[in-house]
């Protein structure tokens, strides 16, 4: 094992982490490019345009996988500003406790305002 | 790792205004940098979906919004860093394929993402302001 290596825990989480990371990443990509080209073929120019595309159930879950993608991806990147930056543990917890909450709220705000 | 001797302590530098970093360090920067920036458009994402759904009032409030001229520069901006991003997050799934530990390769396709995104901030500018 290299030197400075701890030998469980950490590193156990970090190949998944790398993995979702990039799915979300390109789940996240082609669901902005097929959104674009959707807009550029039908345009939505009024408020019927948007209520025909957003209420399908369809582009509800697209949306909401993506917004789900956004947050994961937005959780697993803000870690590991968090590791390399804030070294003090008890406010680098703090920060992610903080972080987390934000993110499940925002979550929980979208989840609103699609379904309802 | 028991009889390891302790290391030598290791010389540190950092001083940002002195490093000449390889241009696709500058980039590895620029994604982090952009990455904290997108996180702070979340909710204002979320603001605006909350918006458009909200019936007649909240649809062409919305709207205006988009419309105003901060909406335009914030929307400017955050298609900017959400391009850059992209990006320099594609060269990184690039990167984790192995094709670009040429040193070559690893600067042409970083400053790709640099030049690539100027380019496309002009393209979506025009259609965000015209």
């Amino acid at each position: 094992m290299a030197v400075g290596m701890s030998e469980h825990g950490s590193l156990h989480s970090g190949l998944g982490e790398w993995v979702v990371q990039r799915l979300t990443a390109v789940y996240m990509f082609l669901f902005i490019v097929i959104v674009l080209i959707r807009l550029s073929i039908s345009p939505v120019s009024s408020q019927e345009d948007w209520l025909l595309l957003s209420s399908g159930l369809l582009f509800q879950i697209a949306l909401l996988l993506f917004i789900f993608s956004l947050l994961a991806h937005a959780w697993l990147g803000l870690k590991s500003v968090f590791l390399d930056y804030v070294h003090p543990w008890r406010l680098r917890f703090l920060l992610l406790m903080i972080v987390a909450t934000l993110l499940l709220a925002t979550g929980t705000w979208a989840l609103l305002v699609i379904i309802i | 790792m028991a009889n390891m001797k302790k290391a030598e302590p290791r010389p540190v530098f950092l001083n940002l205004l002195q490093i000449h970093l390889p241009r696709g360090g500058l980039l590895s920067i620029a994604h982090r940098v952009t990455g904290v920036l997108l996180v702070l458009a979340i909710p204002l994402f979320i603001y605006l979906l909350q918006l458009l759904n909200a019936g007649t009032d909240g649809y062409s409030l919305a709207l205006s919004l988009l419309h105003s001229t901060p909406g335009k520069i914030l929307a400017t901006i955050t298609v900017w860093v959400l391009i850059q991003h992209s990006l320099s997050g594609i060269r990184h799934l690039i990167m984790d394929m192995g094709y670009s530990y040429d040193k070559n390769i690893a600067r042409i396709t970083a400053n790709a993402a640099f030049v690539l995104s100027l380019l496309l901030i002009i393209l979506a500018g025009v259609w965000i302001w015209l």
